[in-house]
């Protein structure tokens, strides 16, 4: 068990620094938006760590504390939200399903092929609504408190 | 400040930071809050294609249109224009010390070309691990990782139709990784083509899409996420053409 996740926080870290980089990410940034990834992964893992392939439920648990975890950074490093919760979702993208999407679409097996697609497409979304709900949640805070910076 | 250079700098930050990815929203405000620095009330709309500001002072009204062609992700771009937006908004700098500043911004360095390649390769072996995939598998999609690298950089020049990028970064995938597992035949293609494509997937356009639409900004979120959508046929299209191709003569 130990050692799942310390695999999985390995990989999710290493999995959202290089295409952090490949976004040209500023270099004292780059360890934060890994741990972001790191984070988001190993939470969404701990929710079910004995399933094959991320549900659409853990995606959004995953996805939930990357935004959070963006959000806090961004007041604490003053740097945008985005910076961070970008990298750290790529881990969370349903890449499982959406090969096997393809290779029944190659197969020639149309059923499966759109029951992967809509499976594909639903985790794709609890992603965004994911990252949606805490923003909205921390824009609805800031404007209570009335900030006169743009976050 | 006349009125003409403190438009200038609101639609050159504003067009700055729409190129290299922000939100729409972080846009709009942004303009809005440049102008109000320096005392005038200015009415921003904002799509993905284009800016269209229009500003009121003591000479009468003034607008100006800026298209965008092309935008990419950047995220230390964004970074630094954040910075000086709220810079502006707080101290109201003179006209040549923010050009001064944007001009920085925009000459900043990337990261050198070989690294960017490394990162793609990278990125391919680790997703090929974190879907399940075994090491064989991981190398073959760090190869192609190299090539869709370098096709990356050689498309990004010259875009005269913005989804060939990645309508030939999926072929290239479905049929090179074809070809591997002829070398190698345990290898499962479709792990290896999932892994190299990780790149591609178009997360930024979908979750800024939605945080658009979130937002209020009706238009530009369906234009984000139509591009998002876009992007993922393109990708599907080019690796199944690329794969089908190599069906023609039966099923291997």
């Amino acid at each position: 068990m130990t050692t799942l996740f310390l695999k999985s926080f390995i990989l999710a870290f290493a999995g959202s620094v290089a295409p952090a980089m490949v976004l040209n990410i500023e270099k004292r940034l780059l360890h934060w938006a890994g741990l972001c990834g790191a984070l988001g992964y190993c939470i969404a893992l701990a929710v079910n760590p004995f399933s094959d392939s991320l549900s659409v439920a853990q995606i959004f648990t995953g996805t939930v504390a990357v935004g959070l975890y963006s959000e806090l950074m961004a007041r604490r490093l003053k740097s945008p939200a985005t910076v961070f919760c970008i990298p750290g979702i790529i881990p969370l993208v349903p890449g499982v399903s959406a090969y096997q999407t393809m290779q029944s679409l190659v197969a020639n097996n149309i059923q499966e092929a759109s029951a992967y697609a809509v499976n594909t497409i639903f985790k794709a979304f609890a992603i965004a609504f994911g990252i949606m709900i805490v923003s909205a949640v921390f824009r609805f805070l800031g404007k209570i408190r009335k900030k006169q910076y743009i976050r | 400040m006349e009125q003409g250079k403190i438009l200038d700098i609101a639609i050159k930050t504003g067009s700055a930071l729409l190129r290299y990815g922000a939100e729409t929203y972080r846009v709009e405000d942004t303009i809005t809050r440049i102008c109000g620095s320096y005392g005038l009330t200015c009415e921003a709309f904002v799509l993905p294609t284009g800016i269209i500001v229009s500003l009121e002072g003591e000479n009468g009204i003034s607008s100006i249109c800026k298209r965008i062609s092309s935008r990419t992700v950047d995220l230390a771009r964004i970074s630094y224009l954040n910075n000086l937006s709220r810079k502006i908004a707080m101290e109201a700098p003179e006209y040549d010390e923010v050009m001064e500043e944007l001009n920085r911004i925009n000459e900043l360095n990337r990261y050198s070309k070989p690294a960017i390649i490394a990162c793609s390769a990278f990125t391919a072996f680790i997703y090929v691990t974190l879907f399940g995939g075994n090491l064989v598998e991981a190398l073959f999609a760090f190869l192609i990782g190299i090539i869709l690298g370098i096709l990356r950089l050689i498309f990004s020049k010259s875009s005269s139709f913005p989804f060939i990028e990645y309508f030939a970064g999926g072929f290239v995938a479905g049929i090179l990784s074809w070809l591997l597992t002829l070398a190698a035949p345990q290898v499962n293609p479709y792990i290896i083509i999932t892994g190299a494509v990780v790149n591609m997937l178009p997360g930024v356009a979908l979750t800024n899409g939605i945080r658009d639409l979130l937002y209020g900004d009706i238009v530009s979120g369906l234009a984000r996420i139509g591009e998002a959508l876009m992007v993922v046929a393109v990708v599907a299209a080019g690796t199944g053409i690329g794969l089908t191709l190599l069906f023609i003569g039966g099923p291997v």
